[in-house]
């Protein structure tokens, strides 16, 4: 059964500026003696998560709520498995599929089909899947005879459909969104939506972080607020329109 | 007395590093241990770094082999005569010279970016990072495979294809790409951490391509040849290219590489269990 179980969760990151990430710098640091080193070696930290707890089970569809810079994103990732938390535990149950940016794993240099390829197989996708989905992913996208051109021609809205159709199309038990729908047209929306109802109907695990709350409340069923790298709680649908409204107040 | 029910591992489980380099280690062994789940990946990610290369272009690829060929017939002609050594002894002494020292630049130079070519995908899946140095690998070996043709162009043009000794060839070729990869992976941790460790690396390679007698042939009288022995590209290139001549290759190189191979492995694997949670970071 695949579950989502968040526990203490922090992420920082060291901020290896301009100044930090300079060889320059750090070999100069080094040899300034034990008095320089103690503080100045390590790196400024930014917390992006502080303390995060969370727990989903299958049919719950959370919404991410907050800032931007609140830290949706960096639970997002980490809940893919790109960051390693700096205190606490992240355990993720089931295969994760992830749409966190349209271009990832693509080549737009790349015809729409070489890159259902790639995408494919970065997002996870066996050779074999990929075969067997192609079609059906290159019918959703409707995109056609430009399949076969390089994905630098494509319009915004034309890679979003391809990231898609590609995404959605993996056997997820877990499918995690960030904040994408702003490009496409509107038959387009409403098709995405329809299909990712559908992936969502399967009993599967689903967190969308966005600021469209009319997209929140039509795709999600519990809320979940961030700011400035805390939980500031978990909504109901009621509660979310109360935090709408002191967001906006 | 009954045993609680053992607690069942969830598919993925990440915890905060409590100091214990331990079990970063074993973190480490399970990163290399999964990146070869993802060959297929990391081959699709190489064959299409390749093919981007050459996209839209008639003859792809194959102008890696015509370039290389110009560059072998070009300095064959002028350095034969310069160094004063007969284009039989030369050519196919400087042509192989050339394809092992391209293997070596592309496995060590565009190793040191395999991490931040990597960098929209490391940050934001949990593809093992050695994903990304194995896709630089393969791309080399690629490059290699399509500058073949000129070794064996030169071997049957100067007449000796059939003293080329294969096996021991393979046996060559293999302890180097062992001993680069390592160097790749070492070479792309400093490079992310370090942004000016790309040019660092770049530029201390041009200086052994000149030390090494990649397009120059040493002199057997001069004392300065036991110091060229330091150099592990001058061993790279005895066990790849005598073989490939019909030279015997000296026991003395096959030691240096494979205590290289496992002092070098060992070091880098130490060194990636110790930043490997943190690379993410440097991009």
């Amino acid at each position: 059964m695949a579950y989502i179980d968040i526990r203490g969760l922090s992420i920082r990151f060291p901020i290896y500026g301009s100044d930090h990430q300079s060889l320059k710098r750090h070999i100069s640091r080094s040899v300034g003696g034990v008095l320089g080193r103690a503080g100045a070696a390590s790196p400024p930290m930014v917390t992006a998560l502080n303390n995060v707890s969370l727990r989903l089970d299958p049919g719950d569809r959370l919404g991410l709520v907050g800032h931007n810079g609140a830290g949706k994103t960096t639970l997002l990732r980490t809940i893919a498995g790109a960051y390693a938390p700096d205190a606490g535990i992240v355990d993720v149950e089931g295969k994760v599929a992830t749409l966190l940016d349209l271009m990832t794993g693509m080549d737009p240099f790349a015809t729409g089909l070489a890159n259902i390829r790639l995408r494919g197989l970065v997002l996870g996708m066996s050779s074999k899947e990929i075969k067997a989905r192609t079609e059906e992913i290159a019918e959703f996208t409707e995109l056609g005879p430009f399949l076969g051109m390089p994905v630098k021609t494509y319009s915004a809205g034309m890679v979003a459909r391809l990231a898609f159709g590609i995404t959605t199309a993996i056997d997820a038990d877990i499918l995690l969104m960030d904040e994408w729908l702003g490009v496409g047209d509107a038959a387009f929306r409403q098709k995405a939506q329809e299909r990712l109802l559908r992936v969502v109907e399967n009993a599967n695990i689903f967190i969308l972080a966005s600021h469209d709350f009319g997209m929140l409340r039509q795709m999600c069923n519990k809320f979940m607020g961030l700011s400035g790298g805390r939980n500031t709680g978990f909504m109901t649908l009621d509660e979310l329109d109360d935090y709408i409204a002191s967001a906006a107040a | 007395m009954t045993r609680p029910p053992k607690p069942t591992r969830p598919t993925r489980h990440y915890a905060a590093a409590r100091g214990s380099y331990g079990r970063e280690l074993s973190a480490a062994y399970h990163d290399f241990a999964e990146s070869f789940r993802r060959t297929r990946l990391w081959s699709a990610l190489a064959v299409n770094d390749i093919a981007g290369r050459y996209r839209g272009s008639v003859l792809g690829p194959f102008w890696i082999t015509i370039t290389t060929a110009a560059f072998v017939i070009g300095i064959g002609i002028v350095y034969a005569e310069l160094m004063n050594v007969p284009p039989q002894k030369y050519v196919p002494w400087m042509a192989t010279g050339i394809v092992m020292w391209n293997v070596v630049v592309q496995m060590v130079t565009d190793g040191s970016t395999a991490y931040l070519d990597g960098a929209p995908i490391i940050q934001q899946t949990s593809i093992p990072l050695p994903v990304f140095n194995w896709r630089v690998v393969l791309r080399a070996l690629l490059n290699f495979a399509h500058q073949l043709p000129v070794i064996l162009g030169v071997a049957v043009y100067f007449g000796y294809v059939f003293t080329i000794n294969l096996p021991m060839a393979l046996f060559g070729f293999v302890l180097m790409v062992i001993n680069l990869s390592w160097m790749g992976i070492a070479a792309a941790i400093v490079s992310a951490r370090f942004r000016d460790m790309q040019q660092v690396i770049a530029t201390v390679l041009q200086l052994v391509f000149f030390l090494s007698p990649v397009i120059w042939i040493p002199s057997e009288m001069s004392n300065t040849t036991e110091l060229l022995k330091i150099n592990p590209v001058y061993h790279m290139l005895d066990v790849t290219r005598s073989p490939l001549m019909g030279l015997p290759t000296s026991a003395d190189s096959i030691v240096y590489l494979l205590i290289m191979a496992a002092v070098g492995w060992i070091f880098t694997f130490a060194l990636f269990a110790s930043v490997r949670r943190r690379i993410v970071h440097y991009l």
